[in-house]
């Protein structure tokens, strides 16, 4: 049995308040004067953003996949975890307990894919959740988050490379092209888990993960072929192929500069991939996922293209000014960053509406 | 006698069903291989069909996109029934030409 739509709404609400006050977290973090909500939201922006925020969207797409209800909990444990993080309304342990929950229920949602049937793309899939997992109880047991934040990134890198691999089979790749993304996988793993001991040698190998799959997925994603068509199409994988711009800039930086903590190189590196990397895979599939999950359709609209373009030429001000330690330029394109995304879910909401009206 | 002089009925379902796309391929859900049966008995239809992964979150949305378009486009039908199997896994063998050829280049 499933959960019927208009009861998953709750979920994505809970989702989408982690992104918003994840956010206004992240604005004050870079110095910009906001209402103080909470004094610890500023801290809390990271794990917000891809605990409770992302970890809710994917982990209801999951569950609308699987239409059991019992797939729902995770999002649900993600979903309070991150409410009680913006509110302060449980020791903050409370709500790495419900995100560490959470993460584990997407893993035995993959064992049910599997189950159906047996892909080594949900097994890498399955293996970022495991990834997602095991960076939330470091993060749970007292790691700091620049600590553990390899795991987390490993947990999207795998979702997403799974699910482009899936997609891959639709090009009759030899095998052994098909062996160079799974080694890229692999190496991305071994950096992954070796930051847990060597955060440096790790990160820089997970950093060569990163290079070698955005290189794979520039050349032989399905991206390359669908950017052909027009439409819908074609803006998701303008999307992706831009996505996988950011994986290689993510990779290259890791690379140089190691799991180097001093602020503005970090600050590049995790926005170079959470930013641009996974937000443009959001993006793209904005029109596609929102419409699966609510039960709502949504009308694609070329004015989406405003929300992409302003995201890569503030992300570049962002990194840019990171780089070249322009912290004034950093933080404009860090406030400027935040607006996108508030622009992207204005443009998603007014795109349902507009199909509501539409079909009336 | 092709399909459409021969069963009309079941042509009609296979028309409509070339109309559901797979949003991000823009290839229809026939060309890619994922329609296995299609019968017709009075006035239902009766579909089977599959997903490219076990994991698509958009399984339900395309099955009921599939009941909207057989019923649109088919108004002598009054029901669809849509199952959804997955056995036997979808392979990329089953995708039509056409789809292959707009995969591969």
């Amino acid at each position: 049995m499933d959960l019927k739509p208009n009861y998953r709404l709750p979920l994505m609400a809970m989702g989408m308040l982690s992104l918003i006050t994840a956010l206004w977290g992240g604005i004050q973090r870079l110095g910009w004067e906001l209402p103080t909500l909470t004094i610890t939201l500023p801290a809390h922006h990271g794990p917000l953003m891809v605990g409770a925020f992302l970890g809710t969207v994917i982990g209801l797409e999951r569950a609308v996949a699987l239409a059991r209800l019992w797939g729902y909990l995770g999002p649900l444990m993600t979903g309070v975890g991150g409410i009680l993080m913006i509110t302060g309304a449980a020791p903050l342990i409370v709500a790495q307990a419900l995100i560490s929950a959470g993460s584990f229920m997407l893993i035995l949602v993959f064992v049910a894919f599997t189950q159906r049937q047996f892909h080594w793309f949900l097994v890498i899939m399955g293996l970022g959740a495991l990834s997602w997992f095991v960076g939330n109880l470091l993060w749970l047991q007292g790691s700091a988050v620049y600590q553990i934040v390899w795991w987390w990134m490993g947990y999207l890198l795998l979702t997403i490379a799974g699910e482009r691999m899936e997609l891959g089979r639709m090009l009759f790749l030899s095998q052994t092209k098909q062996m160079l993304m799974l080694i890229s996988v692999a190496i991305s793993i071994v950096g992954m888990m070796l930051t847990s001991w060597d955060a440096d040698s790790g990160a820089r190998l997970l950093g060569l993960g990163m290079i070698t799959s955005a290189l794979w997925l520039g050349h032989f994603d399905v991206a390359r072929r669908t950017v052909k068509q027009k439409g819908l199409p074609r803006f998701i994988a303008i999307n992706l192929l831009a996505g996988y711009f950011w994986l290689a800039v993510s990779g290259l930086l890791l690379i140089t500069y190691g799991a180097d903590f001093s602020g503005l190189r970090y600050d590049a590196v995790l926005h170079a991939f959470f930013l641009g990397f996974v937000f443009s895979m959001i993006f793209g599939h904005a029109p596609v996922i929102f419409p699966a999950v609510l039960g709502r359709g949504m009308l694609y609209r070329p004015l989406f293209y405003i929300h992409v373009v302003l995201l890569h030429f503030v992300l570049l001000l962002r990194v840019g000014g990171g780089l070249t330690e322009e912290i004034w330029l950093r933080d404009i394109g860090g406030l400027l960053s935040a607006i996108t995304l508030v622009i992207f879910v204005i443009n998603t909401v007014l795109a349902v509406l507009a199909h509501a009206r539409a079909t009336k | 006698m092709n399909e459409i002089t021969e069963n009309p009925k079941r042509a009609g379902v296979l028309a409509a069903l070339k109309l559901v796309l797979d949003p991000e391929l823009g290839i229809s859900i026939i060309d890619l291989g994922l329609i296995y049966r299609v019968e017709v008995i009075g006035q239902q239809a009766m579909i089977e069909m599959t997903m490219t992964s076990p994991g698509c979150p958009l399984s339900v949305s395309i099955v009921d996109e599939v009941r909207l378009m057989v019923l649109k486009e088919n108004i002598n039908l009054s029901g669809v029934q849509v199952e959804v199997v997955w056995d036997p896994p979808w392979s990329p063998e089953l995708m039509s030409d056409e789809a292959k050829k707009i995969l591969q280049g």
